[in-house]
């Protein structure tokens, strides 16, 4: 792929957080590979958050 | 030490009108300088900088860090009603400002979307000082 402008990291970062993977970017070296399963695990995380938000609305409408 | 902060806190106290209206402007639009444009040209090696300017991007760019967690941090405790502090936050309540807390859930969404964001932007520099001085790695 060779050197990711800005456009080009916040798409890489915006699919990789989104748990897609297209595919047309690839880590390849150790540290990238780090970052991708850092960011990957960081997704998860906010996506847990981010349900648990509307749940909560959801609850406190309901009560 | 404490003497020393407390006629800060009196002279901010004193000045807060002043403050409020010429620092607090200057101060966020610099810090968004410095916080994002300045990380993304360092990144990005727009310019042949000196190791020390790389140094010093890399220093803004855990900073960005830290207000990306605090948001997040913010966001849980008023969520599940935890008392839920970062580190920086617990050493330096003293010396700081006391902060506001998101109170409506329409805050809580925005500290959410805030932490989101600059995650995004701080994976997205890291991929991209990764792919430029370390040819090959993506």
């Amino acid at each position: 792929m060779g050197e990711l402008d800005l456009i080009g990291g916040i798409y890489f970062s915006v699919i990789t957080i989104a748990t897609v993977g297209f595919g047309d970017i690839v880590p390849v070296s150790s540290a990238a590979r780090l970052m991708v399963v850092g960011e990957v695990l960081l997704g998860v995380a906010y996506a847990v958050f981010f349900f648990s938000i509307i749940a909560s609305f959801l609850r406190e409408k309901n009560v | 030490m404490a003497s020393r902060f407390g006629s800060l806190q009196q002279f901010i106290r004193r000045h807060r009108r002043i403050i409020q209206a010429v620092f607090f402007p200057i101060a966020a639009v610099s810090a968004f300088f410095y916080l994002f444009v300045l990380t993304a040209m360092v990144a990005l090696d727009v310019l042949k900088y000196p190791s020390w300017f790389v140094a010093f991007g890399v220093f803004l760019y855990v900073q960005m860090w830290m207000i990306a967690t605090d948001s997040a941090m913010d966001a849980v405790s008023e969520l599940y009603g935890i008392k839920l502090l970062p580190w920086w936050r617990r050493e330096f309540v003293p010396i700081l400002p006391k902060r506001a807390q998101p109170r409506s859930r329409g805050a809580l969404i925005g500290y959410f979307f805030l932490s989101y964001a600059i995650g995004i932007y701080g994976f997205a520099l890291a991929y991209v000082a990764v792919s430029r001085y370390f040819i090959g790695s993506l």
